[in-house]
């Protein structure tokens, strides 16, 4: 029993140590603005920062989300109107992370989906440098980390086939979306023509084309080929897209906000250039 | 029926009533007393084994023993205890009709080593004999604990670490968020593993009446069938005691407060405390021993919504209708309400480990078991005995969740016939069947049964005095529903070689098996946003385990023991990603788990200062994708010491003594390098220190202990936070 106080004395010593207390509240931070600079969409249920260790990142568990931004989304999107007026275009944020290097993005969530770490609205990139994603160092509280976003549009994507040879007298070949398919000539222009790609490079013998558009429904879309030095107006349909080959009516599209379509391949033939000037109707008659 | 079931048992009993009356010229009896050496008092729970044979008992509180019933001839007995020298006396001639005694005075020894297990071989034999790696936990050191449940007991066994509430020996379980254990449970040799997750209820076993349990690491299922992967935890309940005895338990406990304000705000001034009440009766009326035992505990819990409060009972009869046979019945129950924590709050990336999302307060579960079962025990000569065990698990719960109302009831029916025979001493045989019936009833894995059957034999065989091999295979067939059935053989060889009465030199192999619960099969539920849907094509995990072991007793001094092992795993079961917001389970992962384990036990001042230290290293790899296993530490390392000390007061020739107990418990647990969901969050190694003191005075026992002295923040799965430092006392009268 002698030892019976050195093993006190040791227990009390080893109890008065400096004692490390395991967990601890996150003391280290990122702070910084949420910069939006398009129109929020109905279809975006909430939009998050994210740290990620890598990125793109590889491991969606492997990342810390922040809260939903505070952004009031009802009295965002006007329930009567799809062109919307942001009342918030910028949002503060602060992250708790463990000290360490981080890439920080700004993720959104579309209602009725799960979590896709690839809906990447934006990511933090330095001001030397916006072309490259920019790693943030963090040991204790970093500012300043704000970040430009824009909501994806709506795109109609697919591939064009071309059969025949291109004509030399080719100016160009471009993809273009009408609404509805036109019945008068005024149907031509817009706003029933909705959009029209940039042209296809000549000579190709196919092209695969992503068209931005906006959300909605679209009756016609067609490969369109104009000739050097002819009217603008004297432009000729060679393709138009059908959902069903055996369908006798052209395909309908139905494009969601900040979705891109995929699938709308069109074959384009150059045999049926030719023909007069009152191509529009020989466009009608066609359909 | 009921009546005429009733007639045949009253029947059965006037008949070995009948037989216990009139007394067999062939046989004789043997008696005696043990006692301590040095003080000369009586010693209870003293192992007195005929050698070569099924036949043996143990001394009652007045270190009696008495067992007749024994056939004309020559044995050899073996006395042993834990803390003292077993001795062996040879040519002891039993005569029949007559009466032989043999009193025993037994050595201490310095070594708190355990004497006797029934797990290891599923029989009574030496723990030095056991070809597996054994860890017993007394009642003493379980008492010492003072914890409601087990699961706070096995944390400080060497190689076992535990994952919110999933066990692990030696990484085998990892965290499957309640479904399915890799280690099986026994309730005195009867599987309580649920029928529906497959998995262990902690809350179902009272640990006020837990006599011993045995850990058995390594595989086990050529004993024990499915589950025993990675080994097998049997629970051996206390048997009605000899002389009558009252016991009342009273517990009272607060949680210390957060020491980080931001982690105090929800509790405010308030104090979080809990408390417990047990009352237990035990008594002999003839050849009818009873126990009785119910209790209380409720929890404010230390974090928001972890309040509980459960009620549970347990009932005891054994009844020895003749000195060879003897029946036992066994019923516990309990009934639980307690807040559901799932994870813990988080506000933008801000852990708050004492909150709960705002949706989630209040979710409850309301949960209930019910574990059964009737041990008859026969001994037909010196050489063979059978024992027959029905048993039979119930349980059931339901969700009171913002978004879950789930709720599931399961049935388990099973029985166990094993017969016991010693051909000649040194060479026992032993096989049986059984048979276990499941019923599921659940909204969240729909209507199912399984059925299981199985054949089991084991040759256990002295080749020469030191080496002994053994030799086992079990054949398991499983079937779920009409869907599919699975069978499986599991085979072992173990070999025990002691060259001296100090040294065990052992190595095993085995193999073990685990069938895929009806909650892997067939779960479908919706959990944050994730489906999980069912995997009809799942099938049984498997694996393949092997040990070499070194047991050695150091001087008088130290016991030590050295293990290394290796476990090989197939198609172990992990959640599938079907698609962006679907899961299911399946048979994934090629595992390697492998390591060694060195355990010392020893003590000094003549017994007054105990201690034991154990260290268990743990290389886990998930070979399917060359990463580390999750949710397995790389280092293990337990450690206890106890100091007893008796203290004696005098005063004009008026003495008082009381024995004094202080002690202090530690574990470590390495930083888990990989875990599934949230790997950004903190992780940190674990360093628990718990203080303990007891002192028992004239039949009242005060024992006060701190746990987590240090004030430890830990999570042993990710968003759970540990218990934090609190302080227990507990008063336990006995009358």
């Amino acid at each position: 029993m002698r030892g019976l106080p050195l093993v006190i004395l040791l227990l009390l010593v080893f109890v008065s140590c400096r004692v490390e207390h395991g967990l601890e509240p996150i003391r280290s931070k990122i702070e910084g603005t949420i910069i939006f600079e398009s129109p929020w969409p109905r279809v975006v249920e909430e939009v998050r920062v994210a740290a990620s260790p890598s990125f793109p990142p590889e491991d969606p568990l492997e990342m810390i989300l922040s809260d939903p931004l505070p952004v009031d989304i009802d009295t965002i999107v006007n329930p009567s109107n799809l062109d919307t007026t942001l009342i918030a275009d910028s949002v503060n944020f602060v992250l708790f992370v463990p000290p360490g290097d981080y890439h920080i993005l700004v993720l959104w969530k579309r209602k009725g989906s799960p979590w896709d770490v690839s809906s990447i609205l934006g990511v933090y990139t330095s001001p030397s440098d916006t072309t490259k994603p920019a790693v943030v160092k963090v040991s204790t509280s970093v500012r300043g980390v704000d970040i430009k976003v824009s909501f994806p549009g709506s795109n109609i994507s697919g591939t064009i086939a071309f059969l025949g040879e291109w004509p030399p007298s080719t100016e160009w070949v471009r993809v273009v979306v009408y609404k509805k398919i036109p019945v008068e000539l005024i149907d031509y222009y817009p706003p029933n023509l909705s959009a029209f790609s940039d042209p296809i490079p000549i000579g190709v013998s196919s092209y695969d084309y992503i068209l931005p558009v906006k959300a909605g429904v679209y009756e016609w879309v067609l490969v369109a080929w104009k000739g050097k030095g002819t009217p603008l107006l004297d432009i000729k349909e060679i393709g138009t897209y059908y959902s069903h080959p055996d369908s006798p009516d052209p395909g309908k599209v139905v494009v969601p906000e900040c979705e891109t379509v995929t699938g709308i391949d069109i074959t384009a033939d150059f045999s049926r250039i030719g023909g007069s000037l009152s191509q529009f109707y020989l466009v009608i008659e066609h359909l | 029926m009921g009546k005429s079931i009733l007639l045949l048992l009253i029947i059965l009993g006037a008949c070995c009533l009948a037989a216990a009356q009139n007394p067999d010229p062939t046989k004789g009896t043997l008696a005696g007393k043990v006692i301590s050496a040095k003080t000369g008092e009586p010693l209870p729970g003293v192992n007195i084994i005929l050698l070569g044979t099924v036949l043996g008992t143990t001394t009652d509180l007045q270190g009696r023993f008495y067992l007749s019933g024994i056939p004309a001839g020559i044995y050899s007995v073996k006395v042993s205890m834990m803390g003292y020298k077993s001795q062996t006396v040879h040519k002891v001639r039993i005569i029949g009709g007559e009466m032989t005694v043999l009193d025993f005075k037994l050595k201490g020894t310095v070594i708190q080593a355990p004497a006797v297990v029934v797990t290891a071989t599923k029989r009574r034999q030496s723990f030095q004999d056991s070809p597996n790696s054994v860890t017993v936990i007394t009642s003493r050191e379980i008492e010492q604990k003072n914890t409601f449940t087990l699961d706070n007991v096995l944390r400080y066994t060497s190689g076992v670490n535990i994952a919110a509430g999933q066990v692990n020996i030696r990484g085998s379980t990892g965290y499957s968020r309640g479904a399915g254990s890799r280690v099986l449970l026994l309730i005195d040799g009867c599987p309580a593993i649920t029928g529906d997750a497959g998995t262990i209820n902690w809350d179902a076993l009272p640990t006020t009446e837990i006599k011993r349990v045995e850990v058995v690491k390594g595989a086990g299922s050529a004993l024990y069938g499915s589950n025993a992967l990675g080994g097998v935890i049997n629970v051996i309940t206390k048997d009605p005691s000899e002389i009558p005895e009252t016991r009342v338990r009273l517990t009272y406990g607060v949680y210390d407060k957060p020491i980080y304000p931001e982690w105090r705000r929800w509790i405010g001034d308030r104090w979080l405390t809990y408390d417990g009440v047990d009352i237990s009766h035990s008594r002999r009326i003839g050849n009818l021993g009873l126990l009785l035992s119910m209790g209380r505990k409720r929890s404010s819990g230390y974090r928001q919504n972890g309040h509980f409060i459960r009620w549970s009972a347990l009932t005891k009869l054994s009844y020895r209708p003749s000195p060879q046979s003897r029946l036992t019945f066994y019923c516990s129950g309990a009934s639980e309400d307690h807040g559901e924590v799932i994870m813990w709050k988080v506000k933008n990336g801000q852990p708050f480990p004492m909150e709960v999302p705002k949706e989630s307060i209040g979710d409850e579960v309301l949960s209930q078991k019910l574990n059964a079962h009737l041990t008859f025990d026969r001994i037909l000569s010196r050489k063979l005995a059978y024992t027959i065990k029905p048993y039979y698990y119930h349980t059931y719960w339901k969700n009171d969740f913002h978004d879950n109302r789930d709720y599931s009831k399961t049935h388990k029916l099973g029985c166990e016939i094993r017969v016991l025979y010693f051909p000649t001493e040194g060479h026992s045989l032993t096989t049986g069947v059984e048979g276990i019936y499941h019923k599921v009833k659940s909204k969240i894995f729909g209507y199912h049964h399984t059925y299981d059957l199985a054949w089991y034999g084991q040759d256990e065989i002295r080749i020469f005095s030191p080496l002994t091999f053994t030799l086992g295979i079990r054949y398991d067939y499983h079937q779920v529903d009409d869907l599919f059935s699975e069978e499986q053989l599991s085979p072992k060889a173990g070999l025990v070689y002691q060259p001296t009465s100090s040294t065990s030199l052992r190595a095993s192999v085995g193999r073990g098996f685990r069938a895929a619960s009806v909650a892997e099969i067939f779960t479908n539920t919706l959990v944050s946003g994730f489906r999980v849907v069912p995997n009809l094509n799942i099938r049984a995990e498997s694996a393949w385990s092997y040990e070499v072991g070194w047991n050695q007793v150091l001087g008088n001094y130290l016991w030590l023991d050295i293990a290394l092992f290796n476990n090989d795993y197939w198609d172990m079961i992990d959640p599938e990603v079907v698609s962006a917001d679907t899961l299911r389970l399946a048979n994934l992962i090629r595992a390697r788990i492998r390591g060694f384990e060195i355990e010392f036990r020893g003590s000094l001042w003549d017994r007054r200062l105990v201690g034991n230290l154990g260290y268990t290293y743990i290389d886990a790899k998930d070979l399917t994708s060359d990463q580390v296993l999750e949710y397995r530490p790389k280092h293990l390392l337990t450690s206890s010491l106890t100091l007893n000390y008796k203290l004696t007061l005098s005063y004009n020739n008026y003495h008082l003594g009381a024995n004094l107990q202080f002690g202090a418990d530690f574990r470590y647990l390495s930083r888990l390098e990989r875990v599934k969901v949230f790997k950004l969050d903190q992780r940190v190694p674990q360093y628990i220190i718990d203080l303990r003191a007891v002192s028992d005075f004239k039949g009242f026992v005060l024992a006060a202990k701190v746990e987590n002295l240090l004030q430890y923040y830990y999570t042993e799965v990710e968003r759970n936070l540990a218990p934090p430092r609190s302080y227990t006392l507990t008063l336990t009268a006995r009358l």
